[in-house]
């Protein structure tokens, strides 16, 4: 195979951790809609929270892509 | 295609040394002066306050308080003693982040070492005060409660590991978002080619896209300072 095909190829298999990151923040965001529909007077101690889980999510996502970044262009 | 990652390199922009000490001025350097003179600025506005506050003495107050919420009442008393690292922490990274969204700046937050030796500030900070404060029970909190005692030998070096990647993930984190951020502007901003109709989409996705970045420049400021100030909250105050 050549090296650039190869090199393609790898860059479309990295960003696949983004399958699990897409479940996870939708996990988030369901779980933030349930607990304030739930109880509508936590929403104000749940959304900080929620905004904290999203951005731990999203940075594992985002180092995947930096992997997928550094196979295409380094 | 250019390079996405061409925007990440320091250029020098004057070099000198004095006495064998390499002091070039680089423009991560610069930029670093800058976001610093502006955190500056920033507070000093606080000199200048009013009893009815005009919009940025209310920014200020704001982010005073936001930061001394994270680790706890603001008139605890490791508040007191803690708010000025955490606060200092806060400003500047989000200032850096911030400045770094203005084309044609340098994002210092986007290199590796700067996010890492804040990040193993803050730990060794936390290690310290925790040592102060609590002594020998600062090491209790690798133990857990209400574990038995046959599970110890597994449970401890999980627990000093997990330990000891803190300052990795959080070093990493705000890096990786940053050089991600930039990245992504760059590819999509060279997708434009010409004066088509793909080409204006493309140019209005990269707006929207900005307006993302910079809120993800101040959530990752945000990030970072809720997790420093759960880390010396947990240091000193136990589990």
């Amino acid at each position: 195979m050549e090296v650039e095909s190869a090199k393609l190829i790898a860059a479309g298999l990295a960003v696949l951790p983004l399958l699990g990151v897409g479940i996870g923040i939708g996990n988030i965001f369901a779980t933030l809609i349930q607990s304030i529909a739930r109880n509508p007077s936590v929403q104000k101690n749940l959304f900080p929270m929620a905004i904290l889980g999203f951005a731990l999510t999203e940075a594992v996502g985002l180092i995947a892509l930096l992997v997928s970044f550094l196979i295409l262009f380094r | 295609m250019t390079n996405p990652m061409l925007q990440f390199f320091q250029k020098p922009l004057c070099q000198f040394g004095v006495m064998g000490w390499d002091l070039t001025l680089t423009n991560g350097v610069l930029f670093m002066f800058v976001s610093l003179f502006g955190v500056v600025a920033f507070c000093s506005i606080l000199y200048r306050a009013q009893m009815q506050p005009s919009r940025w003495q209310m920014l200020v107050e704001k982010s005073f308080f936001l930061v001394a919420g994270m680790i706890g009442p603001v008139n605890d008393q490791l508040t007191k003693q803690v708010l000025p690292f955490t606060l200092s922490i806060f400003l500047i990274v989000v200032f850096g982040n911030v400045v770094g969204l203005v084309p044609g700046a340098f994002t210092f937050t986007s290199q590796l070492i700067v996010t890492m030796f804040m990040a193993i500030v803050v730990f060794l900070v936390s290690i310290v005060l925790g040592i102060k404060k609590r002594g020998l029970k600062f090491f209790k909190q690798f133990v857990p409660h209400g574990v038995s005692a046959w599970l110890y030998p597994l449970i401890i070096p999980v627990e000093i590991l997990s330990f000891f990647t803190r300052p990795l993930s959080l070093g990493l984190r705000l890096f990786v978002n940053m050089v991600a951020g930039h990245s992504i502007l760059a590819v999509f901003a060279s997708f434009i080619a010409g004066i088509s109709v793909i080409s204006v989409c493309v140019g209005l996705l990269n707006a929207v896209l900005f307006v993302l970045e910079v809120s993800i420049a101040v959530l990752q400021g945000y990030v970072f300072s809720v997790l420093s100030s759960l880390y010396l909250q947990e240091a000193v105050k136990g589990h």
